[in-house]
């Protein structure tokens, strides 16, 4: 009874100060990152492209404008009307740019769900509990990454079927490996601290300590996976679909649009210069972002 | 030392064999009869009988898996169903090439790549600093397939300079291998750049800067050596990739390497062919990356302590 | 002595003189009077020698190149005659392997001799004697006989690869040592075009029977009569042939022809511009484009291949009779035609190509009438339209036109979606197991006529064989069709096919789109290049000026 009426307060102990690391961690986190004008101009494009793309309903139309044909209207030059021109079926190029990045930001993000999901449980089961579980979940991981990415993609996609569901399945699996990897490494880095020791003392349950106190404080080296997760999945989408294995008609994704274009890159370079643009730069705001954040979040980097 | 080394050695084979399992299932997953592949339309139903027999393809999953592997593990690993070759000639066939490009581009990668990210953090904060970033990171962001359109595009058709196709000459792998080394060799210049960083900072580096030694043995003499260890993995990591098949390059330059071998095992359902070379990068790979961790090793003195150190202990008492 | 008259002369003509020298030994002494044996080796010697001096300029014809890189988009599937059909692999076939008749290099339309000299037909025309030419060689020095002649036909004929084009046939006979009989089931007007096709290509039979016994695969150890012979096949990247110099019709003017496999169509059009190849099949989309080139020529011909939408009438949506109909009403196949193939077609009013025979240029098809084809929806109980999948082979050729298809369809509340796959899953799941509600193909009349079309998609007898993919099934239709065949008036013909066309227009089982304009394009120094529609392309006779 006396160890029950201590728990209280040393709980509330252990929350207090997990609640002031959490918080001066984010804000030193912040702080840093601000510092870093190339992060921060990585941030804002992403922000902006987000915003296009998410608000793309309120001024077009998914069917009017990136998907009906008009023949009639084939390979317009850029101008007031079609700032990007028209394509081979007279359909609008920005139109199809902007919709495009619809579909990357939901690859993407979709990616970044199941490889985080997967390799989250993954990292964190095999980093608490250690011994023979963390050396068979690392070796099965180990497995996977044996097999290069792209050709883990190409096969399942093949295998399947070529559609978003399957291309997301494809990435998403070959990616959780690696965050698996993240996960693992940094929980490790934490397991050995004295709070979460406080709490296993408490009798606080597995599952309630990795989901609430660990991983939230791995966060950071986690935050710089996704970024590169969200860029590699970009170029992996378009890459895929440049060799007819992603996305089907008529969908307007950048790396599909590319592969339709490259026949016209001669005559009319504006269809393969403005996906190819797009998807500079949302791989390129991703990584700066990526980058920023590691270095706001390295010790060993205070200036 | 050594006995690290067995023991990694010894770890590739469950693993290849976890990779041929998990290839095994997603191929078969995979519609298309390869009977129907081979003989075309308009055969008839007996003939597609028959040679699925012949090829064994209606016994059980588990059965066929295990006529794979005790085949394989007799070095028989079997014949394309689209060109009756065996599997293992088809691929040495297209391995020099794709060696060639892999060899080639880290190569330029790694001539290009490190000065420059030497130079970068040298010269931290200048014009040439940050636009040795900003060329970076748009290689990084660029496609592969793009970038080698563009320079087929410029090298090829406007200037005529330089073959697009083929691997005819030496002059023919100068394109693809730069196509395929842009990412490398982005990373590669901001890993050094920023391992360059940190090591200048050093203690040690401003002892010796302060000692008055020159400026260039100071950041080729002590930085650069402690600078290379995350290059080394770079390195590996994407030699590794590389010969795991650089598929769009490939196909863009019609180079017949490995890549371009297993996408059209894929789309042929060319099952052995498939399991075979995906094996076969696979096993390239893990050498790599165990080759990568034994230099590592060599190289950062930390590492090397705890290793060599527990031998020599070991002898000594 | 005999190297110093080969390097004079040229190889060739040193064997020649050999040969000859012979023959004049022989009369000298054995046969006839001493003045006529005189005159005739006066006669042989000036005869040989003098065109043998020119430096050997008769034997083979000036190329300034020696070499010819052809690109090609996937490689052969096999060498072996009796294995092979796609139009592609028959089109490096043809430099390796003679058939018994040809088409004439310059106007395909016109036959010629080929291995056979000359032919009879039987009075009623259920045979035909084929008198097989002397003298002809095959890569590893045999002489062609009616052995050879036999052993090949007979045995592609036993081959399912030509089971779509050998329906007439009924087996072949050997006359004598060099006469070859083909016996037919029912007479037939399209023979000799039938076996102007690679598949009835001729091999050497010792070749094939010593490939069977050392266990190696003649498919990639080809042995022919042609113009060039086999030297390497490297896998996946290269086929390489050379020159025959004993090639009955004479040594062709380049040395080297090699197939380069080009994976992607934007770098193989590029290579063509940029000089590395000299010959390419390019795609619709960059024709507009190669053709303002200066350095590049092209030939064009109508095609053969009739480009169409084919539904699952036995299950599935499509069963129902006026959602095909309704299909049909929605279509604007001029903006296939643009869209599709670039404008480089001609729309299809009937289901058999329009440059065949057996095409009617005044029948008409269903108009678009976007009203009638939302009144049949509704009737058939879908008045808002309703989600169906295309299953398709992902190749631009048929997506083109399909993403077209897919937005005019849109319009009346049909969406589709395309569910792309390889050749191989295609073949099995479309053309094998039927597994499939609709799909846009395209089909080629190997033997240039209505019938080659009209019996692979619509007889019963080619159901479940890959080639009556959609299922129709109907009495009246498959005896039209068989009447056709074993009558030769072209006007009764024309009117059976007729009745034909009217019924499958009344039950759509396909909808018929276009027939594709073949344009190919070639360095413009490269000269003798005849346009054919299935890429038929007589290398022998092709020369680079200067």
């Amino acid at each position: 009874m006396t160890g029950n009426s201590v728990l209280p307060s040393s709980g509330s102990a252990v929350t207090k100060s997990h609640q002031y690391k959490k918080k001066s961690q984010l804000r030193t986190v912040w702080l840093r990152l601000k510092k870093n004008r190339m992060a921060i101009f990585g941030l804002l494009l992403f922000a902006v492209m987000v915003c296009v793309v998410l608000s793309a309903d309120l001024y077009m139309n998914y069917e009017e404008d990136a998907v009906a044909q008009n023949l009639s209207i084939r390979f317009q030059p850029p101008s007031r009307e079609f700032p990007l021109g028209t394509d081979q079926y007279g359909r609008n190029v920005l139109a199809r740019v902007i919709y495009g990045g619809r579909i990357s930001l939901f690859v993407g993000l979709a990616t970044v769900c199941i490889s985080l999901t997967a390799g989250a449980v993954i990292g964190a089961t095999a980093a608490y509990y250690g011994g023979r579980v963390d050396d068979i979940l690392m070796r099965i991981m180990d497995v996977f990454l044996a097999i290069p990415n792209t050709l883990m993609a190409i096969t399942i996609v093949a295998a399947l079927g070529t559609s978003i569901v399957n291309l997301i399945l494809a990435m998403g699996i070959s990616q959780i490996p690696r965050m698996s990897r993240i996960v693992r490494s940094s929980v490790l880095s934490i397991i050995g601290q004295e709070y979460i020791e406080a709490a296993r003392a408490c009798g606080t349950g597995d599952g309630r300590i990795i989901f609430r106190h660990i991983l939230p404080n791995a966060m950071g080296p986690i935050l710089v996976q996704v970024t590169q997760t969200v860029a590699r999945s970009v170029i992996t989408v378009s890459a895929l679909s440049f060799i007819g294995l992603g996305v089907s008609e008529p969908t307007p994704e950048w790396g599909f649009m590319l592969s339709e274009a490259k026949h016209q890159m001669r005559c009319h370079p504006h269809l393969a210069v403005a996906p190819g643009i797009a998807i500079v730069m949302a791989v390129m705001s991703m990584t700066l972002l990526g980058d920023g954040l590691r270095d706001a979040l390295d010790p060993r980097l205070k200036n | 030392m050594f006995g690290y080394i067995v023991k990694r050695l010894v770890m590739i084979f469950p693993v290849i064999l976890g990779v041929s399992f998990i290839i095994f299932t997603i191929v078969n997953l995979a519609p298309g009869d390869p009977a129907m592949m081979i003989l075309g339309e308009g055969a008839k139903q007996e003939e597609y009988e028959a040679l699925r027999e012949e090829m064994g393809l209606n016994d059980p999953f588990f059965v066929r898996y295990f006529h794979y592997v005790a085949d394989a593990l007799q070095g028989n690993f079997g014949k394309s169903y689209r060109t009756n070759i065996p599997v293992f000639q088809e691929i040495a066939c297209r391995l020099p090439y794709t060696v060639n490009l892999a060899v080639t581009s880290t190569l330029i990668a790694i001539i290009l790549g490190l000065p420059i990210g030497v130079l970068s953090a040298v010269k931290q904060y200048t014009a040439s600093d940050n636009a040795a970033i900003g060329v970076s990171l748009v290689l990084t962001s660029m496609p592969d397939f793009w970038f080698a359109m563009m320079l087929i595009l410029l090298f090829s058709l406007k200037l005529r300079l330089l073959p697009s196709l083929g691997v005819e000459s030496w002059r023919h792998f100068i394109l693809p291998a730069i196509a395929n080394s842009a990412s490398t060799m982005a990373s590669l210049l901001r890993m050094t750049r920023s391992t360059m960083l940190e090591v200048i900072r050093q203690d040690y580096v401003r002892t010796a800067r302060a000692k008055g030694a020159k400026e260039s043995r100071v950041v080729f003499g002590h930085s650069l050596r402690n600078a290379l260890l995350p290059v080394v993995t770079v390195i590996g990591v994407n030699f590794g990739f590389s010969l795991g098949g650089a598929i769009v390059v490939e196909q863009v330059f019609a180079i017949p390497g490995l890549g371009q071998l297993m996408v059209n095992a894929i789309r042929a359902k060319d099952t052995p062919m498939v399991i075979a070379s995906v094996l076969f990068a696979a096993i390239i790979v893990s050498v790599i990356n165990l080759i990568v961790d034994i230099v590592y090793v060599y190289i950062d003195p930390r590492l090397k302590s705890r290793y060599v150190t527990v031998g020599a202990k070991r002898a000594m008492s | 002595m005999v190297g110093l008259l080969s390097t004079c002369l040229g190889f060739d003509a040193v064997e020649e003189i050999f040969a000859l020298l012979s023959v004049f030994v022989h009369y000298m002494f054995k046969e006839g009077s001493i003045v006529r044996k005189g005159i005739c080796s006066i006669l042989l010697v000036l005869f040989t020698l003098v065109p043998a001096l020119g430096e050997g300029a008769l034997l083979v014809k000036e190329s300034a190149k020696d070499s010819l890189l052809w690109g090609v988009n996937s490689e052969a599937s096999s060498l072996d005659p009796s294995t092979s059909k796609d139009t592609i692999t028959h089109m490096m076939m043809y430099q390796i392997y003679d058939a018994l008749v040809k088409e004439d290099p310059e106007d395909y339309a016109k036959l010629i001799p080929g291995l056979a000299e000359r032919w009879e037909f039987s009075d009623d025309r259920c045979e035909v004697t084929f008198y097989l030419r002397h003298g002809v060689k095959f890569h590893n020095g045999d002489t062609m006989t009616a052995d050879d002649v036999f052993f090949s036909l007979q045995r592609s004929l036993e081959s399912s690869y030509s089971s779509a084009i050998s329906g007439a046939i009924d087996h072949f006979e050997k006359v004598d040592e060099m006469a070859v009989k083909c016996v037919l089931k029912y007479p037939s007007s399209l023979i000799l075009d039938i076996l102007t096709n690679m598949t009835y290509g001729i091999v050497s039979k010792r070749a094939v029977e010593e490939a069977q016994a050392a266990g190696v695969d003649f498919a990639r150890n080809p042995c022919g009569t042609g113009a060039y012979k086999m030297v390497a096949w490297k896998s996946g990247d290269a086929l390489s042939l050379e020159r025959f110099d004993d090639y009955y019709d004479g040594p062709a003017a380049i040395k080297n022809l090699t197939y380069k496999v080009v994976p992607d169509p934007a770098s193989g059009a590029i290579a063509l511009e940029n000089g590395t190849l000299d010959f390419y099949l390019v795609v619709t989309s960059d024709y507009n484009y190669m053709k303002g080139l200066d350095h590049i020529a092209w030939v064009k011909c109508p095609g053969v291949g009739l480009y169409h939408i084919t539904f699952n009438v036995t299950q599935g949506i499509f069963s129902d009779k006026r959602l095909r109909q309704a299909v049909a009403y929605a279509l604007n196949r001029d903006d296939i035609v643009l869209g599709g193939a670039e404008g480089y077609a001609e729309v299809a009013d009937c289901l058999a190509p329009t440059s065949v025979f057996g095409y009617l240029s005044d029948f008409e098809w269903y108009r678009q009438d976007l009203d009638k084809a939302k009144a049949l929806l509704a009737e058939a109980g879908y008045p808002n339209g309703f989600d169906v999948v295309f299953s398709m082979h992902d190749d631009s050729d048929y997506m083109k036109p399909a993403e077209v298809v897919q937005d005019q369809l849109r319009k009346i509340g049909i969406n589709i979606t395309f569910d792309k796959m390889s050749r191989a899953a295609f073949l099995e799941n479309v053309g094998g197991k039927r597994n499939f509600v609709a799909s846009l193909r395209m089909v080629n009349a190997t033997v240039r006529d209505a019938d080659s079309v009209l019996t692979r998609r619509f007889h019963s007898k080619m159901l479940g064989g890959g080639n009556n993919y959609s299922g129709y099934s109907n009495p009246e239709v498959d005896a039209l069709i068989e009447q056709a065949r074993v009558v030769f008036d072209k006007e009764d013909r024309r009117a059976i096919y007729r009745k034909v066309y009217e019924t499958l227009r009344e039950d759509v089982p396909l909808i018929p789109l276009f027939t594709n304009e073949i344009l190919v394009f070639f360095n413009a120094k490269l000269k003798n290049v005849y346009p054919h529609p299935v890429y038929r392309y007589a290398v022998h006779g092709m020369y680079f000026d200067k």
